[in-house]
């Protein structure tokens, strides 16, 4: 019903991006959401395209992972190309929207098919540690980030557990047209608001009976090392970021 | 109403390296109008086999019949909603079933979309109510803010409401009180005998499945270990032993009158019934 959303969901087989640190990841995906943003033509836009197909294939997650994530996309995609209609823009600019969203959401699903929400706040607190020179207090932030992260999983099998709920009782999400799916979606929101609550409260309360205490300097389970990879891939995004500057605002 | 397996298995996320199968090569079928008891550990595929037969999951091998709908991989069932009309399933955990903001709404719901053709929906709302020992008082409640004693019975009555053939329970008495408990029982015995409804129980509660079912199938590791009528399966306490389950207390007592005095009391459902017995054999 709602299998086809893959964010935050990790997937576990062994590949180089996995055995990546996951703080070179988040610096990989982050110049590349940036380059992204500079590229204005068709051209360096597929060259992205060949980055993240060999990055997909680095993987070795099945590529039809992929597609399903790009699947949940398609009414974005549409609403793009209305709006872009509407605002009488070329057919180069719609076609490179569509394609910056489709890369940003592949890229950022190989970063969460990759890495274990765990890390991906370990990750995080990594990248974000320069700020606790000026007061902020990065622990919170990883905090929060690593428990909406978890949490996407939770309310989707919930909401798969309404949508069967609903099948069972006349209202089938996957037998019925688009009028049907609305009804099933929009019978879904409150309960799914109600329970999701309701989770949030159970787990801060978990939390503090097992002492959870934010204030306190924590360790961790798992030690990431950083390896030749890491700096290899950082290195190679880090001169393409460079050289698209160079290309696209400099020359 | 016919409910067959044919070499069903179910594997979730297939062809993944989350893959976990669920059920392995199922050939049951389960007995028209009478209480079917399903027994089995955690994890032993009794809800994904409940699941199967209401069409919610779709069998990765073999196929499932139910009346003249056929699930099987592959193959869409055409009005899948007339084989969810004729099987009603309650859920594990009523709370997460719901998705309406009253108990009225909740119950009218499956009438509402199966498009009954009831001129009086809320007499057989009230009804409903009335059957699950809850009152008229209840309609306007939200059945988030209900106990979770309530909120299964009202989850039961949604599916009561629109009176399907096969009515399917997974784990009804988990969050009942003593008293519910034995209400439920009753109404059980009540929808098998009065209303010749076929009734699929999912249960880990050995004394409440001993107390009502007809026929019991014993899952473990999502494959069929044992069937037969209940004194058959629990007549084995050896071989249930084996999957982690205990006899019925009443039924353990006969067994082990048998095994250390070899005095042979026979197998009674009511424990009255037993002392009787007892009495009698005693004078």
């Amino acid at each position: 019903m709602l299998n086809n959303i893959m964010i935050g969901k990790y997937y576990p087989i062994r590949s180089k991006i996995h055995f990546m640190h996951p703080l070179s990841k988040i610096i990989c995906t982050l110049l590349f959401i940036s380059m992204l943003f500079i590229c204005n033509s068709i051209e360096l836009n597929l060259f992205m395209c060949a980055l993240v197909l060999i990055m997909i294939l680095m993987s070795h997650i099945p590529v039809k992972i992929y597609f399903k994530a790009i699947k949940s996309l398609k009414f974005l995609l549409i609403f793009i190309v209305i709006i872009n209609y509407l605002s009488h823009a070329t057919l180069e600019i719609t076609i490179i929207m569509m394609l910056r969203l489709v890369l940003i959401v592949l890229y950022t699903t190989i970063l969460t098919l990759t890495t274990p929400p765990n890390e991906i706040t370990y990750g995080l607190e990594q990248f974000l540690s320069p700020l606790k020179l000026i007061g902020v207090k990065v622990n919170r932030i990883a905090l929060s980030i690593s428990l909406a992260l978890k949490f996407i999983p939770t309310v989707i099998d919930q909401g798969n557990k309404i949508l069967k709920s609903q099948a069972s009782r006349g209202i089938d999400y996957d037998n019925s047209n688009f009028a049907g799916k609305f009804m099933a979606i929009k019978a879904m929101l409150f309960p799914m608001f109600a329970l999701t609550l309701k989770r949030a409260n159970q787990l801060a309360d978990v939390m503090e009976v097992r002492l959870y205490n934010i204030s306190e300097k924590r360790t961790n389970f798992r030690i990431n090392k950083w390896k030749f990879f890491d700096t290899y891939l950082t290195l190679i995004h880090l001169a393409l970021f460079v050289a698209i500057i160079v290309k696209e605002v400099v020359v | 109403m016919e409910i067959k397996f044919e070499n069903v298995s179910y594997i979730y996320n297939n062809h993944t390296p989350l893959s976990k199968q669920a059920l392995k090569n199922i050939n049951i079928e389960f007995k028209k109008d009478k209480i079917n008891g399903i027994l089995g550990g955690s994890g032993s595929g009794k809800s994904t086999l409940v699941q199967l037969i209401n069409a919610l999951l779709v069998p990765t091998y073999g196929k499932v019949r139910i009346n003249r709908f056929i699930n099987q991989s592959g193959k869409k069932i055409k009005d899948i909603n007339k084989l969810r009309f004729d099987v009603g399933l309650i859920f594990q955990f009523p709370e997460e079933q719901f998705f309406n903001n009253t108990v009225k709404k909740e119950i009218i719901f499956g009438m509402k979309y199966f498009k009954y053709k009831t001129k009086n929906i809320d007499k057989r709302c009230s009804d409903a109510l009335k059957m699950v020992e809850l009152d008229d008082s209840y309609l306007e409640r939200n059945p988030f803010s209900l106990s979770s004693g309530e909120q299964r019975k009202v989850a039961i009555a949604s599916i009561l409401a629109f009176n399907p053939k096969v009515v399917i329970l997974d784990e009804p008495t988990i969050g009942l009180d003593g008293s519910s408990k034995n209400n439920l029982i009753k109404l059980i015995k009540m929808l098998k005998n009065k209303y010749n409804k076929t009734i699929i129980v999912i249960s880990h509660d050995v004394d409440m499945l001993h107390k009502i079912s007809d026929h019991i199938f014993v899952l473990d590791k999502g494959e069929i270990v044992l069937e037969g009528t209940k004194y058959e399966v629990f007549s084995q306490p050896e071989v249930l032993d084996n999957y982690g389950i205990k006899c019925p207390k009443i039924m353990d007592f006969s067994n082990r009158v048998l095994s250390k005095k070899g005095i042979k009391i026979g197998y009674r459902d009511d424990i009255m019934d037993l002392i009787k017995d007892i009495y009698r054999y005693v004078k």
